[in-house]
């Protein structure tokens, strides 16, 4: 189990690089944590939502996806309440105090059954923790560290970021405050994110093993270059336009409740696009060349922003004057005429008016829809004709239902539901081609229909098509996951864990 | 001798230098005389104090929340990174020979001396100084070459409140296990414990601060709020992450060279609103600006060869010859001359380059480094200058001299030690000007004339001077932010430690 000293100290990356190392020496490897909030999510092949982190580890140790590699996901609202999603599904809004000793039970049941399913399934377990594990005053409602490692006395990695200084006294004081039979499941630290002289940090080493009795497996390097999703909108803010041949500019619209903005990631790679996140209307400029309205944990509410905001009138603007614009899954439903909220999952606000750019309507219901999807490319609006008859996977979360309310030009029609045939519709395009929505996550790692997207928005510009075709971006994640996998190979001794280690949990 | 108060982290970014500003606020509001001191700082940042000396932004701006003049001994050793594994070494505002990064601490004896004279000096002169650490005191390796944190406080025999940075978790961690490192005369120093970004309700932490004091015996003297943003300027090159959010009516595009030095000149540009400050580093991202500034440089020779070879320089000819306005301070100013000489070889192999040529000015670089807090009074009368009635202040740092030609289109009269020296020129056209005044736009009416003609050479309508920034307001902020401090803080307790 790879626990941290704090937040953001790199655990998942490490879980991550785990993964493929023990992947690719042959061990079927499978990520658990048992408890995370975050907001980006996506959806497994049996129709569960999980943390993206997750998601990604299984990626990188080559297994599919598993609701049970996540059990318990907090997705917060916003307004200091969370949605609760228990083995992939929603639980009901208001079951529970979170807090309450009833939670920590029915909790700790759910993630006990998921350990020793994934546990029976895979050679290794690869568990990852959350935030510190020293927090004395939540300590008994732990649902992610110490609790999770005493179920099977889980051998545990503390992982610490000496780039923010002090790395040594959270180490020592981490240790320090864990009782005896917590500090005993420690068997080693893991040093991340270190530059400078490795000279001058051996006598630090030597004195934390002395000291904590707890020996140094590693020293990991300030990994710079290595892109993958990453789960809270935190990391957002360091996100800015960089420094490349950008000749075509995106503007992602920064909702405040901004969710699954992984959607994005792989036009961010793409070497002519400039990706930025606005959350003020001022920050769209003449020379963007496309619009995009994210999804959102709170549609209402982040309707309401675009209203008061100016983005509303700006939007209605640009649609006029045949600005490209696509909304994906609550972008899409703000889209629309009318958004409905009966049962007020969404906020306080029974209806509001939309933007009114699409000729839909969104009624949305307590039910949630989870669901990996295949969809064939259908529209012969110009955004998409080129690719019409093509595939494109992706997957949906959403809680709503939406019904056209005239004739309407369908960009896709899904063919496959959590392996499920059927034949729904999905999404609308406005007459003129140029603005559709879709409920489809994930629709612009389709290398394909994104590189298409790309080429139509630079024809509009007068420039050339991109000679070279679409890069690959499973094959770009891929790549990343294996120069990961040998920075950390090359610092942290592989065998070791494998032969010692490992052998010291309980079974 | 003055009393003295310490500020230290468990780590980096835990909010140590806005909190000494809002001491530094809050005691001068008690009608004390406060003095911010941090003995080592490491910033690309530098500001000068009117006696000429460098020193680190931080503490210019602690200062100038604490009501005082900046000198250098409020950051006696200031590193400026230089290339890649240099910096350059400040002491008591000079520069001093330059130290590789891992050299400096061999010379400890000869610098730790420096520092303690620096903060003597404050304390005869002070009834206060706030002193600021660096990262964590419990880097148990780095102890021998300590000469900023418990070094100081143990040699000022100084009480110590010990910052820690909730938001990231682990904080219980970090403050037990920085104690623990602490050898007990060190732990000793240590008089209250200030939590900092926290967030969420603060009853339901009541345990937590409990905990801590029972566990430590340390007092928790504060418990701050998260607070995104204070107003207060920034310190590192962090701050270069996005453009502002407000009408971007006009385009202000900063040249980001290599060895840029100096951007919290234009830092008060983010604050105006319907102006967009943008920094470029190619010459594709040169699309639309409004005005293209060339700002100062660590190393002029260099960076004018980097943005050459970019194409940055001829981009910018062309949008120039659109009618684009072009300015440049500092070695910005030096670039847009004919030419740059370096006969002494200071900043690199060659003795000679051609500049833009967009001023008819010549610099040669000598080894004489001039800082000076000036006033420039305005000489030149054409353009948005007719209508300026205010003498600039600002401060110059600078390696080399320029020679103006045509003395119609020199800009300022600036007194140095009781000389007359004309600085800045424009022009023909008007459209291209330079100066070595660092923090010109800080002057208010200079910057609001100046955004204005700026906004009619557009066809955009002027804005009303009144209601455009005032650097008032940054006061305002500082007070608002030791308000929001001193809320949440026991000053009665930590006034009482002060000694």
């Amino acid at each position: 189990m790879i626990q941290g000293t704090a937040s953001n100290v790199g655990k998942s990356i490490i879980t991550t690089a785990l993964c493929r190392i023990f992947a690719r020496r042959g061990f079927r490897t499978y990520p658990f944590k048992s408890w995370n909030m975050a907001l980006n999510s996506a959806i497994t092949a049996e129709g569960g939502e999980i943390g993206i982190a997750q998601i990604i580890q299984a990626e990188a140790a080559g297994v599919e996806p598993r609701a049970a590699m996540q059990p318990l996901l907090l997705k917060p609202n916003g307004d200091g309440t969370s949605q609760i999603v228990a083995e992939g599904s929603p639980v009901a809004r208001g079951y529970f105090e979170q807090e309450s000793l009833d939670y920590k039970k029915w909790a700790m049941q759910i993630i006990k059954k998921s350990l020793k399913k994934i546990r029976s399934e895979a050679d290794i377990v690869i568990i990852e923790g959350a935030g510190s594990p020293a927090e004395v005053n939540i300590k008994e409602n732990d649902l992610a560290n110490m609790s999770v490692a005493r179920l099977y006395n889980t051998p545990v990695l503390l992982v610490a970021d000496i780039d923010r200084g002090g790395a040594l006294a959270s180490l020592v004081g981490t240790v320090r405050l864990l009782p005896e039979a917590e500090k005993n499941l420690i068997e080693g630290f893991i040093i991340n994110r270190f530059r400078g002289d490795r000279a001058l940090l051996e006598p630090a080493l030597e004195f934390l093993e002395n000291y904590t009795g707890i020996p140094v497996l590693a020293v990991l390097p300030y990994i710079k270059n290595i892109k993958l999703p990453e789960e809270d909108s935190v990391s957002l803010d360091n996100k800015s336009g960089g420094n490349k041949k950008s000749l075509i500019k995106i503007a992602v619209i920064k909702l405040p409740h901004i969710s699954n903005f992984t959607d994005f990631d792989s036009l961010e790679l793409e070497p002519d696009v400039e990706l930025n996140y606005i959350s003020d209307v001022s920050e769209l400029s003449t020379d963007h060349d496309l619009l995009i309205i994210p999804g959102t944990k709170q549609t209402i509410p982040d309707l309401l922003f675009l209203k008061k905001s100016g983005f509303e009138a700006k939007i209605k603007e640009l649609a006029k004057n045949d600005f490209p614009i696509i909304g994906i899954c609550g972008g899409y439903q703000m889209m629309g005429k009318n958004l409905i909220n009966p049962h007020k999952t969404e906020g306080n606000i029974k209806e509001m008016t939309g933007l009114d750019i699409l000729a839909i309507e969104t009624v949305f219901l307590p039910g949630k829809t989870t669901h990996q999807v295949e969809a064939e490319i259908t529209g012969n609006g110009e955004l998409i004709k080129d690719l019409k008859g093509n595939k494109v996977k992706g997957y949906e979360i959403h809680m709503g239902k939406t019904v056209y309310l005239e004739e309407t030009e369908i960009p896709f029609k899904l063919f496959k539901r959590s392996k499920e045939e059927i034949n729904f519709n999905d999404g609308a395009m406005s007459n003129n081609g140029l603005i559709f929505g879709t409920y489809l996550h994930g629709l612009f790692n389709n290398d394909a229909f994104r590189r298409n997207i790309i080429n139509i928005l630079r024809r509009k510009k007068g420039l050339k098509t991109f000679e070279e075709g679409p890069y690959s971006y499973q094959n770009k994640i891929k790549a990343d996951f294996d120069k990961l996998a040998d920075i950390v190979e090359g610092a942290l001794d592989i065998d070791y864990l494998i032969n010692d280690i490992l052998k010291r949990e309980e079974e | 001798m003055g009393k003295t108060i310490m500020v230290q982290g468990t780590g980096s970014d835990t909010g140590k230098s806005v909190i000494v500003s809002a001491l530094c606020r809050i005691f001068s509001r008690l009608d004390y005389r406060v003095a911010p001191f941090k003995a080592q700082n490491m910033a690309l940042n530098s500001a000068v104090t009117p006696g000429g000396g460098e020193i680190g932004r931080a503490q210019a701006v602690q200062a100038e929340a604490a009501g005082v003049i900046p000198t250098f001994d409020m950051n006696p050793v200031l590193l400026k990174p230089n290339r890649d594994d240099e910096s350059q070494v400040i002491i008591q505002g000079r520069p001093a020979k330059n130290f590789s990064a891992s050299s400096f601490y061999e010379h400890r004896d000869e610098i730790f001396p420096r520092i303690k004279e620096s903060l003597d000096r404050l304390r005869k002169e002070y009834d206060i100084v706030v002193i600021e650490g660096a990262g964590s005191p419990a880097e148990i390796n780095l102890r021998q070459q300590d000469m900023v944190n418990m070094a100081i406080a143990l040699y000022a025999d100084c009480p110590v409140l010990l910052v820690a940075d909730i938001d990231r978790g682990g904080v219980f961690a970090s403050i037990v296990g920085t104690l623990e490192l602490l050898n007990e005369e060190e732990r000793q120093t240590i008089k209250g414990i200030i939590i900092n970004k926290f967030r969420g309700d603060r009853k339901r932490f009541a345990d937590g601060i409990d905990f801590i004091e029972d566990y430590t015996g340390k007092k928790v003297a504060g418990l701050i709020p998260y607070a995104a943003n204070i107003g207060i300027p920034e310190e590192d090159s962090l701050a270069f992450s996005q453009s502002g959010s407000k009408q971007d009516e006009l385009q202000i595009y900063v040249i980001y060279l290599p060895h840029i030095s100096n951007f919290t000149d234009f830092t008060v540009f983010t604050e105006e609103a319907g102006v967009n400050l943008k920094y470029v580093k190619g010459a594709n991202e040169l699309d639309n600006p409004d005005l293209i500034i060339i700002p100062g440089s660590k190393n002029t020779i260099e960076d004018y060869m980097d943005i050459k070879n970019k194409g940055i320089v001829r981009r910018i000819i062309e949008l120039k010859q659109q009618g684009v306005a072009v300015v440049g301070i500092c070695g910005g100013y030096q670039m847009l001359g004919n030419e740059i000489k370096d006969p002494d070889n200071i900043e690199s192999e060659q003795k000679e380059i051609k500049g833009f040529g967009l001023l008819d000015i010549s610099t040669t670089l000598s080894k004489k480094k001039i800082t000076k807090q000036i006033k420039a009074e305005l000489i030149y009368e054409g353009d948005f200058f007719a209508e300026l009635d205010q003498t600039l202040t600002g401060y110059e740092i600078h390696q080399g001299y320029t020679v103006l030609s045509d003395k119609n289109y020199r800009l300022f009269n600036i007194k140095r030690d009781n000389v007359d020296i004309k600085d800045g020129y424009i022009s023909k056209d008007g459209l291209v000007w330079g100066s070595y005044i660092h923090g010109i736009f800080d002057n208010d009416q200079f910057r609001h004339k100046f955004l204005n003609y700026l906004r009619q050479n557009k066809g955009l309508k002027a804005l009303e001077e009144s209601k455009m920034f005032s650097i008032e307001k940054r006061k305002k902020a500082y007070d608002d932010w030791a308000d929001l401090v001193l809320e949440n803080i026991d000053i009665d307790y930590i006034e009482s430690l002060v000694r």
